[in-house]
C-alpha cells in the first residue's frame, strides 16, 4: 500500500501526467517563484585578490628586528605588488609589531596572516594590544540606499566564541574615503552576524545601508587585530587568518 | 332694468329725450360709482410705504382695467413704466367738456417703482401679450413699487381719452344723437346664448370670477421635492370659466386637470387665473402667482496635481490629462512603479448640510528603486458647477507620501507606504445661491486611516492601492 502511494505520488509530479490547467498552474508558480527571485538583486563588488591567491601579492612586514630586538612598527602600501596595504604597531617599543603576511600559497587557499600578536595587562586590566591593518580601497563610490555586505573568513587557530573573536578586536570594517562607516566591532542586529564554519574558522557578515546622502568617496575595506577595548586574552603570540574577502551591494526598494 | 322702465313715462316727454332728472341721476351715479371704484382700485394703504409684489401687481392690474373702461390706450410695444405713468396722467382739457367717465390719474401719483432686480429674484413685469402685470423671475421688470411723497408733488401731465359716450357737444341735451356709439338707450351689449354654458340669472353688470387655487403654496422647498406635483382648482361655476397658467413667465396653457410635475430650479413661478368663458356673465379673475424656491447646487468634482517633490533620485511622469502621478524606477523583474490618481467625482446635487463625493484619491504602492519616490504632492481639486452659476472653483490639497524602504530583513508585511491627506479642507470661496451665501468644507476619509494631528494617515500595503475618499459638503453661511 505504501508503495502504491509513493507511486502515485511520484507519478503526480510527472509533468506529462498534469492536465493543461495544471500545467498553467505549475508554470506560474515557477513564474512567481522567479519573479520574487530576480526581485531581490545584490550586485557583487569586486575586491581585487579577496582570495589572496594572486601570486604576485605575496608578502610581508613586521615582527622583530634584527638579532631578535623589538621591530619598528611598518606599513606598506601596498604591500607588496598590492591591492592590499598592510601597517603594524607594537607596543611601546617594548613588544615587537604583529607580522603581517599574505600568501598566495600556490595560488590555491591563499590567506593573509598576523601574527605574533600579544596583549599585555596591568593588575588584570587590558592594558594594550599589539596591533595591524590590512586595508584596501576600491573604485566603487558608496550610493544612496544601498545595503553593502562585506563578507570575511577568520580563523584564529584555536576554539573560541563569537563574542569572545569580538573582545580580541579582531574584526573587519567598511570604509568610505578612509573612513570606517562600519565595523564588526560595534555593528548589531541586522548588521552584523558571526557564522562558524569549522571548529576555529568564522564567517563575519558586516552590512552597512546607505541613505538618501551617502558619504562621498570610494568604498574600502579594512581588515584588523588588536582593535577596540578588549585585550587578547589567550596570551602571546596568537595568529589570525582572513580569507575569502567579498563585498555585495543590495539596491534597496520601496 | 333701467331701460325697460323708460317706456312707461309719457310718449311726449320720451320724444324729447331724457328729462333733468335723468340726466341729474344718470350723471350723480357715474360720479359716486367711479369716485368708489377709484377709491377701491387704488386700494393704496397709505401707512405703508411699500406695497407687497403681489398686491401691487393686482392693484395696478385693477387700475389698468379701470383705466381702459374710462378711455384709456396702451400703445403697441409700450413698456410696464409707460403704462404706469399714462395710468397717472388727468385727461386732457379739451376732452373735458364732454368725456363721460374718471378724468383724473388711476393710481396714486406717489407711485415708483425701482428696478433691476437680481437673476431669478421675482420682479413685476409688464406682460404685452396679455397687457397685464404679473410676477415674474425674468426678464425686465420691478423689483418693489412704493409710495414717494416728492414723486405725488410732479406734474404727470394730461392725455386725450376717448370713451364710447360723450357728453353733448352740439346739442343741449346730454347726449349728441350723432355721437359713435350707442347714441340710443339700450343694453349695451346683447349676450347670445350658448347651450353648452349654464344658464346664468341675467346681471347688468359682469360677475368677475375668482382666482384658482395653485397647489402647493409659495415656499422653499428641498431639492429632493422635486419635481412638485403641481395643482391648479378652479372654484367658479362649473363650465364658467377655464383656467390659464404658466410657467416662469412662459406660454400661456389651458389647465387640463390632474397633476403637472414641476422640474428641479433654484426658482420656479407659476401664474393662473380663470378666464371666463362668457363675457357677458363674467370677467376673468385676478391672476395669483406662487414661487418656489430651491438652494441647491449641481456640478462634479475634478482635479490635477500641480506640484510634485522626491526624494534625491525622484523619477516621475504626470499622465491621463494631470491626474495621475506616477514614480519610481524600475529595475528589474518584479518592480512596479507606485502611483496617486485623482479619480472625479459623479455629477452631484446637494443643498444645505448635505454631503457628496468630490473625489477619490487612489495610492498604488508598487516596488521601485528606493531613492526615486515622490515625497509630496498638490492637488488642486476643482468643484465645475452648472448651477447656481456655470462655474470652476479650486483648492489646493497638500499631501504627502512615505515609500517605506525594503530592508533585506524586513518582512513584505512591514512594507506598506503611508499616505497624509489634510483631514479637513475647505474652499476658500463662498458660493451664491440667490439671496444666501453658501461654503463647501471638504473631508478625507479611508479605510485604516488614523488621525495624525490636521491629517489622516492611511496605509498602503505593498503591491496594493488604497482609496482616500473626499466628501465635500454643503453649509450656509447665515
Amino acid at each position: 500500500m505504501g508503495n502504491i502511494m509513493q507511486q502515485k505520488s511520484l507519478k503526480s509530479l510527472s509533468v506529462r501526467s498534469r492536465s493543461p490547467l495544471q500545467r498553467a498552474g505549475l508554470a506560474t508558480a515557477i513564474g512567481l517563484t522567479l519573479v520574487s527571485v530576480c526581485r531581490a538583486e545584490n550586485v557583487t563588488i569586486p575586491v581585487p585578490n579577496g582570495d589572496f591567491e594572486t601570486a604576485g601579492n605575496s608578502g610581508s612586514i613586521g615582527g622583530s628586528g634584527p638579532l631578535g630586538l623589538v621591530g619598528p612598527n611598518t606599513s606598506a602600501s601596498p604591500l607588496a605588488g598590492g591591492p592590499w596595504s598592510a601597517a603594524t604597531w607594537g607596543i611601546l617599543g617594548l613588544v615587537s609589531p604583529p607580522v603581517i603576511t599574505i600568501n598566495s600559497n600556490g595560488a590555491s587557499d591563499g590567506y593573509c596572516r598576523i601574527s605574533g600578536l600579544v596583549g599585555l595587562k596591568l593588575l588584570n586590566l587590558p592594558l594594550f594590544n599589539t596591533h595591524a591593518v590590512v586595508s584596501q580601497t576600491l573604485t566603487n563610490q558608496a550610493e544612496p540606499f544601498v545595503v553593502y555586505t562585506l563578507e570575511a573568513d577568520v580563523d584564529r587557530s584555536t576554539v573560541l566564541s563569537a563574542s569572545l573573536l569580538a573582545e580580541d578586536g579582531v574584526g573587519i570594517g567598511l570604509t568610505v574615503n578612509g573612513t570606517e562607516v562600519a565595523s564588526s566591532l560595534t555593528s548589531t542586529g541586522n548588521f552584523l552576524s558571526v557564522q562558524l564554519l569549522s571548529s576555529t574558522t568564522y564567517r563575519i557578515t558586516l552590512k552597512y545601508a546607505t541613505g538618501e546622502v551617502p558619504p562621498a568617496g570610494s568604498l574600502g575595506i579594512r581588515l584588523f587585530t588588536g582593535e577596540g577595548s578588549g585585550l587578547l586574552h589567550t596570551g602571546v603570540l596568537q595568529d589570525v587568518k582572513f580569507d575569502n574577502v567579498r563585498l555585495t551591494a543590495f539596491k534597496l526598494e520601496a | 332694468m333701467f331701460v325697460k322702465s323708460l317706456p312707461s313715462r309719457p310718449r311726449r316727454y320720451y320724444q324729447r329725450g331724457t328729462g333733468f332728472a335723468d340726466v341729474f341721476l344718470t350723471v350723480a351715479v357715474m360720479s359716486a360709482t367711479c369716485g368708489v371704484a377709484l377709491q377701491q382700485v387704488s386700494g393704496v394703504r397709505r401707512g405703508t410705504e411699500e406695497l407687497n409684489r403681489n398686491e401691487a401687481v393686482k392693484m395696478l392690474n385693477n387700475s389698468l382695467a379701470a383705466y381702459l373702461d374710462n378711455g384709456g390706450s396702451i400703445p403697441a410695444g409700450a413698456s410696464g413704466d409707460t403704462v404706469l405713468s399714462r395710468m397717472k396722467k388727468s385727461a386732457a382739457e379739451v376732452t373735458e367738456g364732454t368725456f363721460v367717465g374718471v378724468k383724473g390719474p388711476f393710481v396714486d401719483a406717489r407711485l415708483k417703482t425701482s428696478g433691476s432686480p437680481q437673476t431669478n429674484q421675482p420682479r413685476i413685469v409688464w406682460d404685452s401679450g396679455k397687457q397685464k402685470f404679473a410676477v415674474a423671475s425674468e426678464g425686465a421688470g420691478w423689483s418693489r413699487v412704493y409710495y414717494d411723497d416728492a414723486e405725488g408733488l410732479q406734474d404727470h401731465g394730461t392725455e386725450t381719452r376717448k370713451y364710447l359716450h360723450q357728453f353733448a357737444s352740439e346739442s343741449c341735451w346730454v347726449w349728441d344723437y350723432s355721437d359713435a356709439g350707442t347714441g340710443q338707450r339700450g343694453p349695451l351689449r346683447v349676450g347670445v346664448a350658448d347651450p353648452s354654458v349654464g344658464q346664468l340669472p341675467l346681471l347688468d353688470d359682469p360677475v368677475p370670477l375668482g382666482p384658482p387655487v395653485i397647489n402647493p403654496s409659495s415656499g422653499v422647498f428641498s431639492h429632493h421635492d422635486f419635481p412638485l406635483s403641481l395643482t391648479i382648482t378652479n372654484g367658479n361655476v362649473p363650465n364658467s370659466s377655464e383656467v390659464l397658467y404658466q410657467i416662469n413667465g412662459g406660454a400661456w396653457q389651458v389647465w387640463q386637470g390632474g397633476q403637472e410635475p414641476l422640474e428641479k430650479s433654484l426658482t420656479t413661478t407659476v401664474t393662473a387665473y380663470a378666464q371666463a368663458r362668457e363675457m357677458n356673465g363674467y370677467t376673468d379673475s385676478d391672476p395669483v402667482t406662487e414661487t418656489y424656491i430651491s438652494y441647491f447646487m449641481r456640478g462634479q468634482g475634478a482635479g490635477v496635481f500641480m506640484t510634485q517633490t522626491g526624494e534625491s533620485q525622484f523619477l516621475y511622469d504626470l499622465t491621463q490629462n494631470g491626474t495621475n502621478l506616477s514614480w519610481g524606477k524600475t529595475e528589474s523583474a518584479g518592480q512596479s512603479v507606485s502611483s496617486l490618481e485623482l479619480l472625479p467625482g459623479s455629477v452631484f446635487e446637494a443643498g444645505e448640510g448635505e454631503s457628496f463625493e468630490l473625489g477619490k484619491l487612489r495610492y498604488t504602492n508598487g516596488v521601485t528603486r528606493a531613492g526615486t519616490n515622490a515625497k509630496t504632492a498638490t492637488v488642486r481639486l476643482d468643484l465645475s458647477l452648472s448651477v447656481p452659476a456655470t462655474g470652476t472653483l479650486s483648492v489646493d490639497l497638500p499631501v504627502r507620501m512615505m515609500n517605506t524602504i525594503h530592508y533585506p530583513w524586513t518582512a513584505e508585511n512591514e512594507h506598506s507606504d503611508f499616505l497624509w491627506v489634510p483631514q479637513y479642507t475647505s474652499l476658500s470661496q463662498t458660493i451664491t445661491i440667490l439671496d444666501r451665501q453658501f461654503a463647501v468644507s471638504i473631508l478625507a476619509q479611508a479605510d485604516s486611516a488614523v488621525v495624525e494631528g490636521t491629517e489622516i494617515k492611511v496605509p498602503i500595503g505593498e503591491g496594493v492601492s488604497a482609496d482616500v475618499t473626499l466628501i465635500a459638503t454643503v453649509t450656509a453661511l447665515d
